[in-house]
């Protein structure tokens, strides 16, 4: 039996460097990996809270959040597109450019 | 078992670490993927296999495979301008094929020393979960359904608009036009 502490360490840790991806990485794709990272370490906390209490809630409320992660990644993967196409660039940074 | 979640949670979170802190997109994709790997054995030893086939199916092979046609369609190679020394080299692979073997051996392991002569009365029945998501959660499965719709016209409405008032070609195909646009952008 896993304790419950040493799989939230886990999941804390992977969340903080998911964190810390998306804070310190300035192009959009590694923002959007930075991002998928944090949803798998919040992923992998609520199964372990189900997996301990016996429980089948956890795994079916890790279901909804693997599916706002998807969606996530289309509308994620649509602005990068978009922001590809516009400014020829993938750097986050460009955004706070101004036109005039 | 208790020590494969070590194992496998200490290979995922250097995994994501280098994901973060590579400069070659390619690189961070595969170890991406290895650490989405080294999650599956997470659940292999919390014994939440339902979880397994969903992070499969939607995780590694919807979130991973639109990764790499980005990857593919707009040409991003490097995290930044140079593109020269690409290719498949040793460099790329090599870590992620480390850790893969670690993985491996470790399936090998779980396979071999399983005693299964206690599944028959597994306390968690997929089955029974499975039924509970038509049953008793089948606003979740309503919820989860019209948020992927709602992304999938999201998406849809953004590129449509962009083929529609704009020229369908790559800017990496028309270099005088990127050109002349890049520098309107940045006068």
């Amino acid at each position: 039996m896993i304790p419950l502490m040493h799989s939230f360490i886990f999941a804390v840790s992977l969340f903080m460097v998911g964190l810390l991806g998306a804070m310190i990485r300035r192009n959009f794709f590694f923002l959007l990996l930075s991002l998928m990272i944090m949803i798998n370490g919040a992923v992998i906390a609520l199964v372990a809270a189900g997996a301990y209490w016996q429980q089948q809630d956890g795994q079916l409320i890790a279901m909804l959040a693997i599916s706002t992660a998807l969606a996530e990644t289309l509308v994620g993967s649509a602005l990068l597109i978009k922001m590809f196409y516009r400014r020829k660039t993938v750097n986050i940074d460009s955004l706070s450019d101004m036109k005039g | 078992m208790v020590w494969v979640f070590y194992i496998a949670a200490i290979i995922t979170v250097i995994a994501s670490i280098k994901v973060i802190i590579s400069r070659n997109t390619m690189q961070a994709l595969l170890y991406f993927v290895i650490s989405l790997l080294a999650t599956l054995m997470v659940f292999v030893a919390m014994n939440a296999y339902l979880s397994i086939f969903l992070v499969i199916i939607l995780f590694i092979g919807a979130v991973s495979l639109i990764f790499l046609l980005l990857l593919s369609l707009l040409k991003l190679r490097t995290d930044v301008v140079e593109q020269n020394k690409y290719g498949i080299n040793p460099k790329i692979w090599l870590g992620p094929l480390i850790l893969a073997f670690i993985l491996f051996v470790m399936l090998i392991y779980g396979i071999t020393s399983t005693d299964y002569s206690t599944l028959q009365n597994g306390r968690i029945d997929e089955v029974a979960t499975a039924n509970l998501l038509f049953e008793e959660y089948i606003l979740i499965i309503e919820l989860a359904v019209l948020l992927l719709v709602g992304a999938l016209v999201i998406a849809y409405h953004f590129v449509y608009r962009l083929y529609i008032n704009q020229d369908t070609k790559l800017p990496t195909q028309n270099k005088n036009d990127s050109g002349e646009k890049h520098d309107s952008v940045n006068a």
